[in-house]
């Protein structure tokens, strides 16, 4: 059965509400016996004596869907995982609050630790999204990945 | 050939627009980067990535599509 594309994008911060909404609606999938998930945080970095207010997110929206569906299709293929979401956030974010959040599923720990792994590796890699730092004075400057 | 390009992120600032249609004689994504840098000089201290049909392409790729995606380095998560 080949699974439809589908929309990784949020408006606006991904809040606490939808990840624990998120966690709970696996409770029926008892073959479960390790989650794993990564947050993405927005830091408060200073630069140049500037504080990052919020980061704005922008994408290539159609192409990073299908990247991330490719990118869960990989990793269906390499591990014995039960479920896999991918949610990350359109427009504005502020510092604090979450951007990116990636759930992995799988029956024993060591899976999920190595499957988040690297579907967070490729997220960052392989998917055109792109993240404007606003400063406090509403300067800016375009984000880069370390 | 008329191509569609458009403009991601930091690019959008260095070019000044989002997209445009163009008229090109280039045949492959290489041919395309030097019109790009030709165009547009201070491209050429960016590292671009060039997508057509939702895909990565490699500058040796010919040109299928007639709207073609131009990256800076990605920055998501």
């Amino acid at each position: 059965m080949k699974k439809s594309i589908k929309n990784i994008f949020v408006e606006g911060a991904i809040t606490p509400e939808k990840i624990a909404k998120s966690i709970a609606a696996h409770q029926s999938k008892t073959g479960i016996g390790a989650h794993d998930i990564f947050l993405g945080q927005v830091r408060a970095d200073e630069i140049d004596g500037k504080m990052v207010q919020a980061i704005e997110f922008s994408a290539q929206k159609e192409m990073a869907n299908q990247i991330c569906h490719d990118i869960k299709s990989e990793i269906f293929d390499k591990y014995p995982i039960y479920c896999m979401h991918i949610y990350h956030s359109i427009g504005w974010v502020k510092a604090g609050e979450i951007c990116i959040f990636a759930f992995v599923s799988a029956a024993h720990r060591t899976t999920v630790f190595n499957a988040l792994q690297e579907v967070v590796n490729k997220i960052k890699a392989k998917v055109p999204i792109f993240g404007k730092e606003i400063f406090e004075d509403k300067s800016h400057q375009w984000k880069e990945n370390k | 050939m008329d191509v569609t390009l458009t403009y991601y992120g930091k690019l959008v600032e260095v070019v000044g627009k989002s997209q445009e249609l163009i008229d090109v004689q280039a045949i492959t994504l290489r041919e395309l980067v030097l019109w790009l840098e030709n165009e547009y000089p201070d491209l050429k201290k960016l590292s671009l990535k060039i997508a057509q049909n939702n895909a990565i392409g490699e500058l040796e790729d010919k040109i299928t599509s007639k709207n073609i995606d131009i990256f800076p380095p990605f920055s998501g998560g």
